[in-house]
Order: structure tokens, then sequence, then C-alpha cells
């Protein structure tokens, strides 16, 4: 009921500001008794007799107040209460403590908090669209385990027979060229997609209407939805867009609507047209990623038995196409795309985060404990008048609760600002539009249940200890509190090596990823990245439908290029140095005699006559191509020195024939012409990532292969960006609306392709950093604490004879014992642990010695710091002053 | 006191402090306590502090609202006012109340013919 939570609100209320209310309430009875008072007087009795009278009337005032706060308050939230201002009052006479506390809890919580902003976004929070956890991507299950796209045919076929989907929509990702009279034309990643996948996944528009079934009907009139992005940067966010016309690919369309801000469904997608299924070729052609809406109370794995079960029939009714399918794959979103290689290494992240935490946590831990010290009287005072264990630990765990809060509080501020950091070192990455970096509701959630965990896991043990104290002990104590000291001293120290071993752990597990990442990032690819321009060039179909076409466009291009000033030589390859055309199966003319000949997966580059000559790269052996290689009859191929040694070791490939296959080749395609070698190639390394970078590669004349994705390599005298212009300027003179954009140094590119690397690298040493601070600096608090403790007996020792060197010697002895368990701990833990992050990426071993090596060094020497200064200062003191310190 | 007998008491009493707001408009603690004493004839016998249990627990439901300020003989004084909600609740429990006794009086009525 209403006005029962209305009261149960007051109630709690009451219970914190009871003192208010108790003088409200006294101030309350005082007018009550003197208007009584009053009217006795007025009936004659005398002054002494009214107020007699008007106290027996009213009730004593003491037992009232008692009752009425009983009536108006929650007794254990009243004791609750009183101790969280008891704990907020220590804590702010405690200043100092009290900041280092919250300022070491802040680290820990917000590095936390950014890891698990990232998990969070990236494992749990999927699409940003109502109910996105219906949502489920069907696709074939191919017998090599890998998935399979779905055609047009499969996906009518599967929306008549499921029952357990709401709807089957499908995409297919592509880039189109778009054009106007208003700019410049660009390249931009765009989507074909069915007529219901933005209802599917239930996405409004920002303006104008969604597509309808009568947009994908073949024949219909062209439209387009475009993004914001498009909608800002070429219309100046005009509302009147709806109904202009754009030229996609050099095709009229119609804007029929704009999508809101950050939304690239279903990958970074910036304008969308229908999918319209054109000829039988296209109906066939597996291309599409197919996705649905569960029906409501219907269970995933019910939909992946029907699909299954509608599966095998097309199977079964058509054996010839779908002989390497299996079976259906129903898998959400996050699944799809994040599973397998990203998971590793988020795991590792929240892992690392966790590990800061648990380093904050014995930091604080042991400051607590220090403090406690000088607590021991006020608390033994506690227990002897009464109180019980429960209740001492009980404030002293509010106490911890107000501090982890407090450093909540300032984890989400930082955790804020890393976020946005983190955020925008991932901005030019090719993750899913889906995956925003960004503080929510359930990072909230989360970081409030951390501070708890928190304030458990490092006031706890110092919260027991201290309770545990028998009373009398201390009372008699002259004030310095040594409390059962011994004890003291030997969770003090587990604390530090407990630290030392996590800090250690934490370098080492970041340092072999920091160490990989920098081995991959800095990796070398052969050619002098500096002075070679790239930019992407796209020939669409519908302009450019023939081989001849395409092929004429390049010819015309070359040496428009070739002709710019400071332009050395410029080429059109599919494979930009570090990057590949594709991978594809390769077998040797003598290998197909032999039975089980093997085959193997190469990388393919088609590149046009001046490639290596723009790349800077030489032929090893062999001729560089001619304008006439690649035509019929002509076939031919150069291959790198890597795929000489692996398929042709010890003779000369010269004049031998190679060809591609597939594993089980469609019936349609014709069997490969064999191809002859002419050359051998310096490496180049390419590989579209970067595990694929120590393949054997093979290229392939472009007149042969004509492809309409590809890139131009320029290499420059001139620095690239005073000849982009002239490029520009030369492409648009041979089509207008071909854009040219992005036209990027390859170094750019190559960063752009390796961001994974430098972030995570980054990410990993940032943590580190903070666990070597936090675990340096609470060294140093505990041993420069311990020496403050031993003040007295430092100056007893000096005041008979001990030397500097003895007393310096005295405090080292304990930190390097520490030090030394720590290490052990440490290292035994991380090459268990580093064994563990193998990510299949590195020439750095998990348990790389160079690491390690300088971890150790590292931790010693900052041990070794923490020790030393405190302990010089006990060599200085004053035998004196040290006597009379008490 | 027994805890049932305190039960119906605060009940009871919830009730005419209600309707004695309602009735008079805002009165201060010693007010009402003069006026229940009086409507009653004695047949609550409390002690007037009572009252001010009663009337914590209804500002807590937000039934009444309370406000310092000056008596009739201009002395300080808090001042408790009925609220919409209190009204509609004493008009529930007014429904309620004769409900019950109407059903109450019928069935001693009745208990008194047979018997």
């Amino acid at each position: 009921m209403f006005s029962g939570l209305k009261a149960m609100a007051a109630r709690i209320l009451a219970s914190w500001r009871s003192g208010d209310l108790d003088r409200d309430f006294a101030r309350e009875l005082d007018s009550h008794l003197a208007m009584l008072v009053e009217d006795n007087l007025r009936r004659g009795m005398s002054p002494g007799q009214a107020r007699r009278a008007a106290l027996i009337r009213m009730g004593g005032p003491a037992s009232l107040m008692e009752r009425h706060r009983a009536e108006r308050g929650v007794p254990v939230v009243g004791d609750i209460l009183r101790d969280l201002r008891f704990a907020v009052r220590l804590l702010a006479k405690d200043r100092w403590f009290s900041a280092a506390a919250i300022a070491t809890l802040a680290l820990g919580i917000g590095a936390n908090a950014v890891g698990f902003t990232v998990v969070n976004a990236v494992f749990f929070r999927g699409l940003p669209v109502e109910d996105s956890d219906r949502l489920y991507i069907l696709s074939w299950q191919q017998r090599s385990g890998r998935r399979s796209n779905v055609s047009y045919a499969e996906l009518e076929n599967w929306r008549a027979a499921s029952r357990t989907f709401a709807g089957l929509a499908a995409y297919s990702d592509t880039s189109f060229n778009i054009s106007d009279d208003r700019a410049l034309p660009e390249q931009v990643p765009g989507t074909r997609l069915t007529a219901n996948a933005f209802g599917t996944i239930r996405q409004p528009v920002l303006l104008g209407r969604d597509f309808m079934p009568a947009d994908e009907r073949p024949g219909s009139d062209p439209v387009a939805i475009i993004g914001q992005g498009i909608w800002i940067s070429r219309y100046g966010a005009d509302p009147t867009v709806l109904g202009k016309t754009l030229r996609v690919n050099g095709r009229e369309v119609t804007i029929v609507g704009v999508m809101p801000e950050a939304m690239n469904f279903p990958d970074r997608s910036e304008i969308w047209v229908p999918f319209i299924p054109g000829g039988d070729q296209q109906q066939q052609t597996r291309s599409l990623r197919v996705f649905g809406r569960l029906r409501d109370g219907v269970d995933p794995r019910e939909a992946l038995s029907e699909l299954n079960g509608i599966g095998k029939q097309i199977i079964a009714a058509y054996p010839e196409s779908t002989k390497d399918l299996v079976g259906v794959r129903v898998e959400t979103f996050i699944t799809r795309f994040i599973g397998g290689a990203g998971r590793p290494m988020f795991i590792t992240v929240m892992g690392a985060v966790i590990f800061v935490l648990l380093i904050a946590c014995a930091n604080v831990a042991n400051l607590l404990l220090l403090r406690s010290v000088h607590r021991a009287r006020e608390i033994a005072m506690r227990r002897a008048l009464g109180a019980t264990r429960w209740r001492v630990v009980r404030q002293l765990l509010l106490e911890s609760l107000v501090l982890a809060s407090l450093g909540g509080l300032g984890g989400l501020f930082l955790a804020f600002l890393g976020v946005r950091v983190f955020g925008a070192a991932m901005q030019p990455s090719g993750l899913p539009y889906w995956i925003r970096f960004t503080v929510d509701p359930v990072v909230f959630a989360y970081v409030a249940a951390i501070c708890v965990v928190t304030a458990i896991l490092f006031g706890l043990a110092p919260a027991l200890h201290v309770s545990k104290t028998a009373s009398h002990v201390v009372v008699k104590e002259s004030g310095r509190g040594t409390i059962g000291s011994r004890r003291e001293r030997w969770f003090s120290s587990g604390m530090v090596v407990v630290e030392l071993a996590l800090t250690v752990v934490l370098l080492a597990g970041s340092g072999v990823m920091i160490r990989s990442f920098l081995a991959l990032y800095a990796v070398d690819i052969g050619v002098d990245v500096d002075r070679l321009m790239t930019m992407d060039l796209q020939l669409p179909a519908s302009r450019y439908a023939t081989a001849e076409s395409r092929r004429a466009f390049v010819e015309q291009l070359e040496p428009r290029l070739a002709a710019i000033p400071g332009v050395e030589a410029a080429a059109v390859t599919t494979g930009v140095p570090g990057r590949d055309g594709g991978e594809r199966l390769l077998e040797t003319e003598r290998a197909v005699g032999a039975t089980g000949a093997p085959s193997v997966h190469v990388s393919t580059v088609t590149i046009t006559p001046r490639f290596f000559e723009a790349a800077g790269v030489r032929l090893v052996r062999g001729r560089n191509f001619q304008d006439f290689d690649g035509a019929p009859g002509a076939e031919t191929v150069i291959i790198n020195e890597r795929l000489a040694a692996q398929f042709f070791p010890g003779e000369d490939p010269i004049g031998r024939r190679l060809r591609f296959t597939e594993r089980e080749p469609p019936r349609a395609t014709p069997v490969d012409a064999w191809r002859t070698i002419v050359g051998i190639s310096g490496s180049i390394l390419h590989g579209s990532s970067l595990d694929l970078y120590q393949n054997a590669v093979v290229y392939i004349p472009y007149r042969q292969e004509p492809a309409s994705a590809a890139s131009l390599l320029v290499r420059t005298a001139l620095p690239p960006g005073s000849v982009m212009e002239s490029v520009r300027r030369q492409v648009q003179a041979i089509d207008g609306d071909q854009p040219v954009q992005a036209i990027r140094t390859l170094a750019q590119v190559l960063s752009g392709d390796r961001w994974w690397y430098r972030t995570w690298g980054g990410v990993f040493a940032a943590f580190a950093i903070i666990a070597l601070l936090l675990s340096s600096v609470g060294l140093y608090a505990v041993m420069s604490y311990a020496v403050t403790q031993r003040t007295q007996e430092i100056g007893v020792r000096m005041a008979v004879g001990a030397q500097p060197q003895h007393v310096s010697w005295l405090i080292l002895k304990r930190g390097l014992a520490q030090l030394t368990a720590g290490l052990a701990i440490g290292l035994a833990a991380a090459l268990g642990l580093t064994g563990m992050l193998r990510l299949g990426l590195t020439d750095v071993g998990p348990h790389d010695p160079v690491t390690f090596a300088a971890i150790a060094t590292l931790v010693t020497v900052v041990t070794l710091a923490a020790c030393l200064v405190p302990a010089r200062r006990a060599t200085r003191v004053d035998p004196v002053v040290a006597l009379r310190a008490e | 006191m027994t805890d049932k007998k305190s039960e119906i008491l605060q009940g009871t009493l919830d009730l005419m402090v209600l309707k004695t707001l309602d009735a008079m408009g805002p009165m201060h603690g010693y007010g009402i306590a003069l006026r229940i004493e009086q409507l009653s004839e004695d047949a609550l016998r409390i002690n007037q502090g009572t009252i001010y249990l009663c009337l914590i627990r209804l500002v807590q439901k937000g039934w009444i609202k309370a406000q310092w300020g000056a008596s009739e003989n201009n002395r300080k004084a808090k001042f408790y006012d009925i609220s919409k909600a209190g009204r509609k609740q004493l008009q529930a429990e007014t429904e309620n109340w004769e409900r019950v006794s109407g059903v109450i009086g019928r069935l001693l009525q009745l208990a008194r013919r047979s018997g």
C-alpha cells in the first residue's frame, strides 16, 4: 500500500535525524504540559499541585519520548545509522588516512569499472534495440565447422517453413560509391537488406519511412535510407532531404529515410538499400546473413531444432548444392561476432582488473590495520563497556563500507574518463556499431556490488583482528597500543607478501601481453611504408559490368598517375603490403599426379605489372609481369620466396605450373587453368590478419582477374600529402562518380589494422603501472610505519651503541624476507598463469625470461627503496627523542 | 495492556483523531487530547501523551500534516491538520466501521432473539 511505503520511508528518515526529532518532540511536550498546567491553575490548584497533576495526566516525558522514538523509527536502522554517522565523523577526522584509502580504492575500482564496461559492452549488451536478446542470426553449418551464409532461395524456404520466428530478415554487407551534385563522391560502408530488416530488429527511423515490401520488388523505384553521418555531412541535417536523389554506385536512388545517430546496423553501415533478388544466379548465391526475432515464449533450442529440421529437408532436396552443409546454427549477435578470438582477450582484461582491485584491497587492509592500532584503546573501551564483538565488527565494517563507497564514487569518475579514453582509442577499429563503450546502469550496479565486496575484502580481516583483542590488555597499555603486536606483525607481513605476489603476477601477465603486442605491432612488412600511399578503388558492377571495362579503367588510370610530378610508380592491387587479396587452395602440377597430394592455403594478391616497382621490392629470380601476362594462353604467376621454399625446396620453380582448386568444387566451375611461374619476388608480408603474415603468396596479373574491389598503391618522392589532390583529379577525370577519399599512407593503414594490438598493449601497460604504483605506495606505507613503531626500540639500541648500519639492517631484514616470499610466490603463480595466456599470436613465449627478469628486478628495486628510506630515517633518530617517544 | 487490545485501541484512536481534525479543523495535541477525553466520557482512559504516538503515526502515513504555530494564548504549539489522503482514509474507515458495526449489531440482535 502506498501509505505503508510512505510510512516506512518516513520511519527510516526519522531514524537518521533522530536528534532533531527528539528536540522537536520535547518542545511539543513542553508546550502540552504548559497548557495543562495553565488549565490546572485556572481551576485553582497551587502551582506545585498543578504541575504534579499535569504530569500525571500527560504521562512521564521520558517514557513518552522513548515510546515516541520506537513508534516513529526503525530500531536496527537507528543503530546502524548512528554507527554510520560515527564512521563518517571518524573518517573525516583521519583526513589523510581516508584520502589515501579512498584514492587507492578509486584507482582499483575505476580500473575495474573500465574493464567491466568493456566486457559488458562486448559480451552482454548486444544490439541497442528493444529485446535484443530475442534476436538470432541463422547460418548454415559446414562440415568443416565454419559457418556459411544463406542464399535468397533458402531464405524464402526458411521463411515459409519456420514457426518459431516472428519474421526472418537478411542483409549483405558491402560498400557503395555515393555521389551527387553537392559534394565530392565518396565510398561508404553500406548494406543491402530485406525490407523487413529494420522492423525485425525494431529500429525506428529518425526521419521519413522504413522500407516497404514494395521496395524490394524487382523493377521498383530504387530507394535508400541514409545514416545520420551522411545526412549531416552531405545535407547539413536538412529535414527536406526526403525525396532527394543520390547516386549510389552511379544509379539514381530516392532517399526515403534517415537513421538516427550511431545506428550503423549491422556493422558500420552508413547507407541502406533494399535487397532485390535478381536472376537465378543471385537467388542461389549464399551471400546473405539471415536473422530473426524469436516469437514470444519460444525457447532458442526449439528454434534450433526446428531450423535444423528445415535445413535437413533442404539438404535432402538439393544434395548437389548443399553437400558441404550439415545443419543450421542459431546464435545471438554476440556469439556470432565476438565468440572466438575476442573472448580470451576480454577475459584476460577482466582478470587483470580484478588483480588491480585485489592489490588495492591488500593496500587498504594494511592501512586499516595500521590505523586500528591507534583505535585499540577506543575499541577495548567499548568492549569493556559491554559492546559485543559483533557490534564492534559491524562498526568497523561500516567504516570500510563508507570508504569503499567513496572510493567507488571516485572510481566511477575515473571510469568515465577511462572509458572515454578507451573508446577513443578503439574508434578506428573494426568493431561493430553495437559495441559502444559507455558507462550504463549495469556498470553502476557492478560498481555498487564491487564496493560492498571490497569493503568486506579489505575490512573484514582487520575488523575481526582488532575486535578480538581482550579488553583488559589494552586499557592497561600506555597508549601506543602494541596490542598482540606479534600477531599483528604477522598479519601485516602477510598482507605485504600477498600484495607483492599479486603485483608480480599482474606485472608478469601484463608484461608478456605487452611484449607480444609490441612484437606484432612493430613487425616489419618488408617495404618502406612511409613513402607509399594507398586508396581504395571500387568499380561497381552497375557501371563496370565486364572485366574489359574494369581493365580499361585501370589501364587508363595508371599512366595518368605515373605522370603526376613526384609520383615514382603507381600500381593497382588487391593486396597492398600488409594485406592480402584472399586465401586460396593451391596445388602444384607435380602434386596432382601423386595420391593424397597436399593442397595448401596460400595468400593470393592480384597486381598490375608495376606493383613491385611501387612497393620497392626486387624480384629475386625470373621476370616481372608484362602487359600480355594474364591474357588467355599466357596464364602466369609470380610467387614469393617463402612459397618457393615451401613447394619447390632445392629446385628451380621458374617454368613450373600451379593452379587453384577448391576442397569441394561446385559443379558449374570449370577447373582452373594451369598457371606458369615466371618469377620469384622478395618477401612482402601480406595477410588480412597478422597471424597470416608468414604465409606463402602467389601474385596474379590483374589482366587475368580484374577485381572490382582493389587498391591503388603509389610511391612518391614528395611528402604523400602533396600529391593527394593530383591523384584525386586524375581519378575523377576518368570517372566523375568515382570517389577518392581516405587516401592514406601505408603507415596509416597498417596502424589502423593493428589497433587491436596497440590498444590492448596500452590497456595492459596502464594496468601494470597502476598496480606498480599501488603496491609501491602500500609497501612504503607499511615499512615506514613499522619504523615509526620501533622508534623507541631503535632509540634504545642506538643509545647502547648500535651502529647505524646495524639498525638499517634490522629494518631491511624484514623487508627482504617479505620480498623474497612475495617474489617466490608471485613468480610461481605467474608462470602458471601466463601459460594460460597463450593467445596464439606471438614469438614471445608465455614464460618469456626477459619479461620475468625485468619484473623481478623492478619489484625488488621498488621494495628496497620502500625499505631503505625509512631505514635511513631510523638511523637518524636522536636517541633522546626516541626514548621519550610515547 | 495486551497487544491485541492495544491494536484495537490504536485503530480506534486513529479514527477518532482523524474525525476530530476533520470536524474541527487544525488543532494542537493538547486540544485533540481534551476533545477525545470529552467525547469518550472516560470510556478511554489513557495518558494524554499517548495521543502523540498516534499523531506521529498518522503524520508518517501522510494522513495528517503538522506545523508549528501560536495557540489561543499565544503559546508556541504544534498544530495538526487532516490531509486529502487523510480525508479519503477517514471516509473509507468510516464506511468500514459502519458496515462492521452493522453486521455485529444484527448478529447480536439475532443471537438475543434465538437465545
